[in-house]
């Protein structure tokens, strides 16, 4: 279990990018974290996944203070983040030194199979597009097995249909061992068509300014009136997050909620 | 089976980088075999008598002379020596204390002033120092081109090392690589195009204080050549010396360019298109 306890942080220059976020998230749930930009949602994951530390608070998985880099929490950034020195199948093994040479590659043959680039293996990163290269960065962040997966905005830099397909992908990949996904996010779509939970963050400094569970039935049918519902709810709280007046002609409303979108 | 996926790529290593040398070089070679071939034309048709400036013929004739007794590759040999063993010590010194200072800012904020008012330092203000110091035979000289190679390497290690993505550190530092194995798994590697580049700029630098060191007081070496030639007034020499300069240098240029090569096959920038 992963447990956020009155996380804050100040940064040296005295911006105060997160206050008192206290968040439980349980083995195995799929949680997005959303929120305008700037509140604070990247930094939380970087003080999960041990990058910075939080000036207040304390963040544990299953009891163990995280105040550094950890085996068990892996993490996908928004950009690729390859190493262009290595080849696609080196870069997959990276998080895998410790293990004698035969498993490794064996691991690093599965995960880039799982990921469908095999032939790829010899590659090198500059020869892979977008979302080859988002792909072999989420199989590099995998083959350790973490039990926690924190995501970046992975997917914001694609293309739309590429972007879906990775989002299909993921939850794929994630029925393999279902760890923990923390998943930070400005597309609402992602967040409902991904997550049992959204959590939406306030204005800096971050908060938890909402909660919402929607565990709608999967596999999600993006065009099902449920996730209609579901979307609806997230973009109302994400609109009370930003202190936007409520207008309430249908169309005023809907062009209010839409306008979300793009913060 | 890496070996073979290797081998179906395009040109690269060193036998496709010899032959783009050679395709490229044809072109390159049209101009002084030009010039050479005119000026030998006109002092064949005795519209000069090319005392000053000697014919290709008398030039090759030359170094034929100096080949043939054995004392080009003597004092080639000599200058090469001296090159070698000072790049060595240069790079060996600058690439440790550029890594050091460039991965530890109290190094850095101890060292690197102190370094930076030496480098302003013309290099050749050394000489007189050096030769009370080591004595005018070989330390003095060796000592000189180390420091020509040693400020660009040093620059070079240390402008690569502090210029290294944040964002690839980073994922290092999430896959719990300090000290070592952050320097050898990410600071490395990703410093080496920069690396590669001030070692040959160190190189050059060699090759210009060796004929420096050589011109202030030597009995052999190419320098000496160019000395000798001046004083016994043999222009023919002077240019055979400064032709070995040309080809060695170029030689060992193409050499560190060519034994990087494989380091380097990675890159994805303007200047690595093939």
């Amino acid at each position: 279990m992963l447990g956020l306890d009155q996380v804050g942080k100040i940064y040296p220059n005295r911006v105060q990018a997160l206050e008192a976020v206290s968040l439980t998230v349980e083995p195995g749930a799929i949680v997005a974290i959303i929120g305008a930009s700037g509140c604070g949602k990247s930094t939380l994951l970087r003080l999960v996944c041990g990058l910075d530390q939080p000036t207040e608070g304390a963040i544990r998985l299953d009891g163990t203070l995280i105040r550094a880099p950890h085996a068990r929490i892996g993490i996908v950034f928004q950009e690729p983040r390859l190493l262009p020195w290595l080849s696609v199948a080196g870069n997959v093994g990276f998080g895998l030194r410790d293990r004698a040479a035969g498993d490794r590659r064996a691991r690093v043959r599965a995960a880039l199979e799982r990921v469908g680039l095999a032939d790829k293996a010899d590659a090198w990163p500059r020869e892979l597009s977008g979302g080859q290269a988002q792909r072999v960065a989420l199989a590099r962040a995998l083959v350790p097995r973490p039990d926690v997966l924190l995501l970046d905005e992975p997917f914001s830099a694609l293309d739309a249909f590429t972007r879906v397909d990775l989002q299909e992908h993921l939850l794929d990949l994630w029925a393999d061992r279902r760890p923990t996904l923390v998943l930070v996010t400005h597309d609402v779509d992602e967040a409902i068509a991904l997550a049992d939970r959204v959590v939406v963050l306030s204005r800096r400094p971050g908060r938890v300014f909402a909660d919402i569970v929607t565990e709608l039935p999967r596999p999600r049918d993006r065009h099902a009136a449920g996730f209609d519902v579901a979307k609806r709810r997230v973009l109302a709280a994400l609109d009370r997050s930003l202190q936007r007046p409520i207008v309430t002609a249908a169309g005023e409303t809907r062009a209010r909620v839409g306008a979300a979108l793009w913060w | 089976m890496t070996a073979s996926v290797q081998s179906a790529r395009a040109p690269v290593g060193w036998r496709g980088a010899l032959w783009f040398a050679a395709r490229g070089s044809a072109l390159g070679l049209l101009l002084p075999s030009a010039l050479a071939f005119g000026w030998e034309l006109l002092v064949r048709l005795g519209w000069s008598d090319g005392r000053l400036v000697p014919p290709p013929s008398r030039i090759a004739a030359t170094l034929m002379a100096l080949a043939q007794t054995g004392e080009l590759f003597h004092h080639a040999a000599a200058t090469l020596l001296r090159v070698f063993a000072g790049f060595a010590l240069g790079v060996l010194a600058g690439t440790v204390i550029g890594a050091l200072t460039g991965v530890s800012s109290l190094a850095r904020r101890l060292m690197d002033p102190t370094l930076q008012g030496l480098r302003a330092i013309p290099s050749i203000a050394w000489v007189p120092l050096f030769v009370l110091w080591l004595g005018i035979f070989e330390a003095s000289k060796v000592a000189l081109i180390a420091v020509g190679v040693f400020f660009p390497v040093y620059l070079g290690v240390l402008g690569a090392i502090l210029s290294v993505d944040r964002k690839i550190v980073e994922v290092g530092l999430v896959f719990r690589l300090s000290g070592p194995a952050l320097a050898w798994r990410i600071l490395l590697p990703a410093a080496l195009p920069v690396y590669v580049v001030s070692l040959r700029a160190g190189l050059g630098l060699g090759w210009m204080f060796v004929v420096a060191a050589e011109i202030m007081g030597a009995s052999e070496g190419l320098g000496y050549l160019l000395v000798d030639g001046q004083q016994l007034g043999k222009p023919a020499q002077i240019i055979a010396a400064i032709l070995c300069f040309a080809v060695l240098g170029k030689i060992s240029d193409a050499a560190l360019a060519m034994a990087s090569a494989p380091w380097l096959r990675w890159e994805d920038a303007f200047g690595a298109r093939k």
